[in-house]
């Protein structure tokens, strides 16, 4: 059994450091996070990833900073400390989902927000009336929250799977590494293990965890990119000559008229191509609405998209592909029968994997 | 709680403060070799900012062993001084300083201040020999002075010089990466041993003047991040050279007025592409019936970017894409339309009177002048 606060001069040193450690880059990430959307905010459509990982990075920093002083400064009153920490997250964890549901990430018809709120109401109760299973409850209801934040990430994903394999794996691992570390800093663990030597293995878990988090995250060129699927506006298939073949809008408030857009787009490109050496047109921003042009063999596709991403890009290109390996018999002769392409709906639902067909 | 017990926990936090200072800078360091990096692999060389990670680098280092230092004297000796082989991390600690300053000053050596010849390395090498037989706290103290005085030289150098290359936003961003550069500087004055001793003699409570000072440093680190982040240094830095040529185009009459190649460019046809601009631009436009203008189109290697002003279209050829240039061509356009506007407005009548080379001349002392070439 360990008595709180920890006097050991050995086992002081190393918590306190590596615990500030991890509350000031949990700090620090968040920081990072609202930064962006902040900024994105300013500039584009602000990505909510950002505000949600800002959130729950933020609460995680302050309930160290709770834990630290419970356990190391505070004398006979560390409950006090250890609920305010729980309520930390839990007040980020409702925040969280809550943006979560508003943002329909997750379509729970905010039953989880009510659900976490009232966890609130329960720590309070339990600090006041039965603190002796404070704990206790505390490593059950986290148990719930590494749940919710297990499905949230493999959501998350999901929808950068097809481009960032390896990014997403370590991802992942990095979340895992990170909640296993968690687990082993509770109490219950210290005792189950029976040395507070598996605090100091927790701790270096959760720093390596948020090292690694911080690396994929990272390694990913904008955390937009998992928001892909909501940046898409438009999509028109063209031939090489610049005819209109097919076109969907996802959310355009106005249509586009896509037969002249077509052909403008070919003939600014034709126009750039002759001007200049070397032109090979990609791209035309106009603030929050750009153009993706991508060339095939015998088509050319454009993305009506907010925000210039590599993973449209190479959705795009995967669609010309597939578009040029079904049809490509079909466009040497074709009269000008637009039906034909009809089918390309059901090639779009596989690519992007929407399901409003 | 009574003060000293307030001054007792923020002793012990400033002492393990140390270490996360230690990490943060270290974070800075991997933060410059990654933008170095990914320079790199866009065929980019940029070793100035290779330089200062590698800099960081070894200072985090430096910073972690006398946080080693300074931990174990809190927590098991009473000075620093009676700490078992308190000598050996000590000078291994000024070792990882001299050294980052060697790296880095040679880096500035070769690429900023030629004329020094190498004077400014060689300094700090032969400080690094000294350094071994630096073990009485007279020499000891004397080479961390030299070195502590020439890193923070160079280093406000290289901002300078950086904040000089630079326009705009980016400049501000800088201006605020210095500010966080002096934080750290400040709590490494404030760490070393004679001005600690001269606060203690002053203070009872001396931890409340050092943990400002160290929270002063973590903020110090994320104003660098700040500064340096959301865009290339090299590339913004490297501006001038990936100015390709200018079109200033009048938008009501679509025709060339001012163009400008800042080096030979492989454009057919100049007056074709001014005219074709403004018809694209009109063209996307009435496509889309939407309000918005134009403002970059990606050419795969090469960008047009575009400022739309009330009566011309500026256009920018570039190589890369940089937040500069797109400051220089607002500027050019707000300056073309603010001197030139009888022109722009009464058009025919002065074309009869003077040729447009003759009428738009002075554009280019401007444009000299903002990039100074």
């Amino acid at each position: 059994m360990i008595s709180y606060p920890i006097e050991d001069p050995l086992y002081r040193v190393i918590l306190i450091s590596i615990e500030l450690l991890i509350a000031f880059i949990f700090m620090e990430i968040a920081s990072y996070f609202l930064y962006k959307y902040w900024t994105n905010k300013k500039t584009k459509t602000p990505s909510t990833v950002e505000l949600d990982w800002s959130i729950i990075f933020g609460c995680f920093g302050i309930a160290f900073f709770f834990y630290i002083y419970g356990d190391f400064f505070a004398s006979g009153n560390r409950n006090l400390f250890l609920v305010c920490a729980y309520l930390s997250i839990t007040i980020g964890g409702t925040l969280f989902i809550y943006h979560l549901e508003l943002t329909k990430t997750i379509n729970t018809h905010f039953k989880l927000t009510i659900f976490t709120s009232c966890l609130i109401g329960v720590f309070i109760i339990l600090y006041a009336v039965f603190p002796m299973i404070l704990q206790i409850s505390a490593s059950f209801i986290s148990f719930f929250a590494f749940v919710i934040v297990i499905v949230y990430f493999l959501r998350v994903i999901k929808r950068i799977w097809s481009f960032y394999k390896a990014h997403s794996t370590g991802l992942l691992l990095a979340i895992l590494i990170w909640i296993i570390g968690y687990s082993g800093n509770t109490d219950m663990a210290i005792n189950l293990f029976g040395t507070i030597w598996i605090r100091i293995l927790g701790d270096c878990l959760i720093l390596t965890g948020i090292v690694l988090v911080g690396f994929f995250v990272n390694t990913i060129p904008s955390l937009n990119e998992i928001g892909w699927r909501e940046k898409i506006k438009y999509i028109i298939l063209t031939t090489i000559s610049g005819v209109s073949i097919y076109s969907e809008n996802f959310r355009e408030q106005k249509e586009v008229n896509e037969i002249l857009l077509a052909g403008g787009i070919w003939g600014l490109d034709i126009f750039l191509k002759n001007i200049l050496d070397e032109a090979n047109l990609k791209t035309i921003s106009r603030g929050s609405d750009v153009y993706l042009v991508e060339k095939g063999s015998i088509i050319m596709g454009i993305f009506i998209v907010e925000q210039d991403l590599k993973l449209l890009r190479y959705l795009l290109k995967k669609l010309i592909l597939q578009f040029e390996f079904y049809y490509s018999s079909i466009l040497i002769d074709w009269k000008g029968d637009l039906n034909l392409f009809k089918p390309t709906k059901h090639l779009i639902n596989s690519i992007f994997a929407y399901k409003k067909i | 709680m009574d003060l000293i017990g307030f001054n007792k926990i923020l002793t012990e936090i400033s002492i393990d403060f140390n270490l996360i200072i230690a990490v943060f800078i270290l974070q800075i360091g991997l933060f410059f070799i990654k933008q170095w990096y990914n320079e790199k692999k866009a065929y980019l060389s940029n070793f100035l900012i290779l330089g200062f990670g590698i800099f960081f680098l070894f200072i985090s280092l430096s910073k972690a062993i006398f946080a080693y230092i300074i931990v174990n004297a809190y927590y098991y000796y009473q000075s620093p001084y009676s700490f078992e082989n308190f000598y050996f991390y000590y000078l291994l600690a000024l070792a990882f300083i001299a050294f980052g300053g060697i790296i880095f000053t040679f880096i500035v050596e070769r690429q900023i201040i030629k004329k020094t010849k190498y004077i400014l390395t060689l300094i700090f090498a032969i400080l690094l020999v000294f350094i071994p037989f630096a073990t009485d706290y007279l020499f000891s103290n004397s080479i961390l002075t030299i070195l502590g005085i020439s890193i923070v030289a160079l280093s406000f150098f290289f901002m300078i010089h950086a904040i000089k290359q630079i326009y705009g936003k980016v400049r501000q961003k800088l201006i605020i990466s210095s500010i966080g550069l002096i934080f750290i500087y400040v709590e490494f004055l404030f760490a070393s041993y004679n001005i600690k001793q001269l606060i203690e003699n002053l203070s009872n409570y001396p931890a409340f003047i050092y943990f400002p000072i160290q929270l002063g440093t973590i903020l110090g680190c994320v104003l660098i991040f700040y500064g340096f982040y959301g865009y290339s240094f090299l590339i913004e830095s490297e501006w001038r050279n990936n100015l390709i040529a200018l079109f200033i185009i009048d938008k009501i009459r679509n025709i060339e007025l001012y163009h400008k190649d800042f080096f030979e460019t492989g454009i057919r046809r100049e007056q074709l592409l001014a005219g074709g601009i403004a018809g694209i631009i009109r063209m996307v436009k009435e496509f889309t019936e939407s309000k918005k203008d134009i403002d970059t189109i990606n050419l795969g290697n090469n960008f047009l970017v575009l400022t739309h002003g009330e009566k011309i279209i500026s256009a920018l050829l570039l190589k890369k894409e940089t937040q500069i240039a797109r400051h220089f061509l607002k500027i050019i356009t707000l300056k073309f339309e603010f001197l030139f506007w009888d022109y722009l407005k009464y058009y025919e009548s002065y074309k009869e009177r003077m040729s447009q080379d003759e009428m738009y001349k002075p554009i280019d002392m401007l444009i000299q002048d903002i990039i100074k070439m």
